[in-house]
């Protein structure tokens, strides 16, 4: 209320009661609005074009604001307008004692008008850079006059972390190659004429693949898919008397999963859950023995894990933590990846 | 099975408080927070404050509090100290450990009260110069063992003597200085060297804090409230070295005796900063194990992986991957891995839960899991 009350001193000249005047007096800013849109083009007093430009900035119609001030920059101080914006385009020394306060408070609107557009914003456009090139210019010119300094620093933060802001909003394509060391537990029954034994095996190995999807700067939506190689002794639980051991049996499979994140820090590093289907074929022997055999579990596990990643620039390190649904066997990995 | 229940439990709790994750926020040397250049026991003003606004979440406090008023609160019992010289606190800590959880196994639940330390500290002169630090508190004593150790003991108590900024000499009881001391005494790391919940020694303690350089050395002669024959008697060396401004990389050696065993433990470690309180901290270790009698001499591996990722203020998500080798010349190793969740809600409060999930490897035998969580409360004045 101050910028209306030094701007219509400045401008007070002439300046007459009106519909206008009275609406703005009464706080009826849409009335004010009205009355200008149904007649733009009219010959206004400075004073009705203040309350207009207050109006306008206050419903939130910026580019009508921005219009106006540009109107009434070219009504009062057309020269020094131009003067002031070749000045700073040249890189000149600006005296701003040379120019009067109306000029500055007109560019503090303009200022203010483009930063509003600009954070009115939700996502990234094209449009953003031409509304971004006015701010800058207004910016630098308040700058120049050292008008409302603070102010004016303090609104270019905001203006930049909004930027920043849609500019991290915006997904890319990403994909990576990875390498992981992994160990997971089935089980198999040694089928017995009497008694079936549950038997336990421990694998480990590696499991080499990748990753490609899309990530902000906020979330990573991705598929990870890698084929495992690896091998695992089996026996018999240890509280079991039956007596049934195999070591490194060969096994191999492969692992699909989908996967989201939520990226924590700026290094990139981030946590999510994956959702992988595990295929292992493992072929485990039948002991020498018509009484016994194997009957080993579905190749096709289904498991719901937590993942970790600690980015160092384009190289992470990653970490798996899954546990079989239905089941009470886990799933882990620990390796080494690249961004591509 | 409860009294193996208990030693176990007493692995798992932290002799002081030590969270060297915080390298995460910016904090390479445990000096900025606690009176214990090595970390641990009692806090400092500034890590009083540091706790209670960096580190714990905002989001209990009144909306009207701003960080100043925070930190003003952040004294014991909430108020901002009348004077200079000294300091108090008092330190709770209890959970709820559950074994074998949903397994077809037998499960096992029990509320262990583990901590319960009430800490004074007398300080002088410009930045704490002079200091005199002692915490005594109760720690649980497991069946087989009750009636012959106490269950309230000196954690620590110990005087401290800054020469220059750089330069201090502690002496007293305290923890040894070897690796990253990780908050889980149940760790490899802390097991296999023995620098536990009950490990502290009376000792020397030099310290020294460059630019770019924090080294320890710790010459002890172990607990005198131990018997003779018991006392570990040693010294050790760790040096960290900061890499790349905001990571610390180390090393460590310890040699320590008694009449019955002689431990001699070298490690290299890393703390990595992954910005805005997310961390890595990893040691790989050995430690050579000689016995008097030669029956169970043998040398340890070990590795840690632990990582911390601050998904906002006050919440860290956990991932803690093991390894132990018990004996480095047989295959049988076992893997620990474990997801957990820290969240400081406001100040003077810590809830936290860790799963462990431990595999064992032999040529051998296969066996299942074993399965473990815990769910802690701390609580500080």
């Amino acid at each position: 209320m101050k910028l209306i009350l030094l701007l219509t001193l400045l401008f007070s000249a002439g300046a007459h009661a009106s519909e206008l005047a009275q609406a703005f007096s009464a706080k009826d800013f849409r009335k004010v609005e009205e009355i200008y849109k149904r007649n733009p083009d009219q010959s206004y007093t400075p004073k009705e074009l203040v309350y207009i430009s207050y109006s306008l900035r206050r419903l939130g119609f910026y580019r009508q604001d921005i219009k106006l001030n540009v109107r009434l920059i070219n009504e009062k101080y057309k020269k020094l307008h131009r003067k002031i914006v070749s000045d700073v385009a040249r890189g000149e020394t600006i005296d701003s004692e040379g120019y009067p306060e109306a000029l500055k408070v007109l560019y503090w609107n303009l200022l203010n008008d483009y930063g509003r557009i600009i954070k009115s914003y939700e996502k990234q456009s094209k449009l953003i850079d031409k509304d971004h090139k006015h701010y800058l210019m207004f910016s630098k010119i308040l700058s120049e006059l050292e008008f409302r300094e603070g102010k004016v620093d303090r609104f270019n933060d905001k203006i930049l972390a909004h930027l920043k802001h849609l500019e991290d909003k915006v997904y890319r394509f990403t994909r990576s190659l990875s390498f992981q060391y992994v160990s997971w537990q089935t089980e198999a029954t040694l089928a017995g004429n009497a008694k079936d034994t549950g038997l336990v095996i421990t694998n480990s190995g590696v499991c080499a693949g990748g990753e490609a999807g899309w990530e902000n700067a906020f979330y990573h939506f991705y598929v990870d898919g890698c084929v495992i190689a690896g091998s695992g002794g089996v026996s018999a639980d240890a509280s079991s008397p039956v007596t049934y051991q195999q070591s490194s049996v060969p096994a191999y499979g492969a692992k699909l999963s989908p996967g989201a994140s939520m990226i924590v820090s700026s290094s990139g590093s981030r946590i999510g859950v994956r959702l992988p289907i595990i295929y292992t074929h493992q072929t485990l022997q039948d002991p020498k023995s018509d009484n016994y055999n194997i009957e080993q579990n579905e190749p096709l596990a289904y498991v719901a894990s937590l993942y970790s990643r600690w980015q160092f620039k384009t190289w992470y390190f990653q970490s798996e933590f899954g546990k079989y649904f239905q089941a009470e066997q886990t799933y882990w990995g620990l390796g080494l990846g690249k961004n591509f | 099975m409860k009294p193996l229940i208990l030693v176990f439990v007493l692995l798992l709790s932290p002799a002081a408080w030590s969270y060297t994750q915080f390298i995460g926020h910016g904090y390479t040397s445990c000096l900025n927070c606690h009176y214990n250049p090595s970390g641990g026991g009692p806090l400092n003003d500034y890590g009083r404050v540091v706790s209670a606004t960096l580190i714990s979440s905002g989001a209990l406090y009144p909306k009207v509090w701003n960080e100043e008023r925070v930190a003003d609160s952040s004294g014991f019992f909430f108020r901002k100290p009348t004077q200079n010289w000294f300091r108090s606190q008092i330190n709770y800590r209890g959970f709820q450990l559950v074994q074998n959880p949903g397994s077809t196994r037998s499960e096992q639940k029990r509320w262990i009260n583990m901590q319960a330390d009430a800490r004074a500290i007398v300080k002088f002169g410009e930045n704490d110069r002079f200091v005199g630090v002692a915490n005594f508190g109760y720690s649980p004593v497991p069946e087989n063992l009750k009636g012959e150790e106490p269950e309230w003991r000196s954690r620590e108590h110990y005087l401290g003597y800054r020469v220059t900024p750089k330069v201090g000499i502690y002496a007293g009881l305290m923890d040894k200085v070897f690796g990253i001391k990780v908050i889980e005494h149940i760790a490899f790391s802390r097991q296999a060297p023995e620098v536990m919940q009950n490990d502290q020694t009376h000792g020397v303690l030099a310290h020294y804090l460059g630019e770019s350089w924090e080294a320890f050395a710790h010459g002890f002669a172990g607990n005198l409230t131990q018997d003779e024959d018991l006392r570990m008697k040693g010294g050790s060396v760790s040096v960290e070295r900061t890499a790349f401004g905001v990571h610390r990389l180390g090393a460590s050696v310890m040699s320590s005796r008694n009449q019955y065993q002689e431990l001699l433990s070298y490690s290299t470690h890393a703390r990595l900063n992954l910005k805005e309180g997310s961390a890595v901290l990893t040691e790989v270790g050995q430690v050579q194990r000689k016995t008097d009698n030669g029956s169970d001499d043998r040398t340890m591996r070990y590795g840690l992986l632990q990582t911390y990722l601050r998904p906002t203020r006050g919440l860290y998500f956990l991932s803690n991957i093991e390894y132990f080798k018990r004996d480095t010349t047989e295959s049988d190793y076992t893997v620990r891995w474990g997801p957990g969740v820290q969240f400081f809600p406001a100040q003077r409060l810590e809830l936290r839960f860790d799963a462990y999930n431990t595999r064992s490897f032999s040529p051998d035998t296969s066996s299942k899991d074993s399965w473990m969580y815990l769910v802690q409360t701390h609580i500080w004045l």
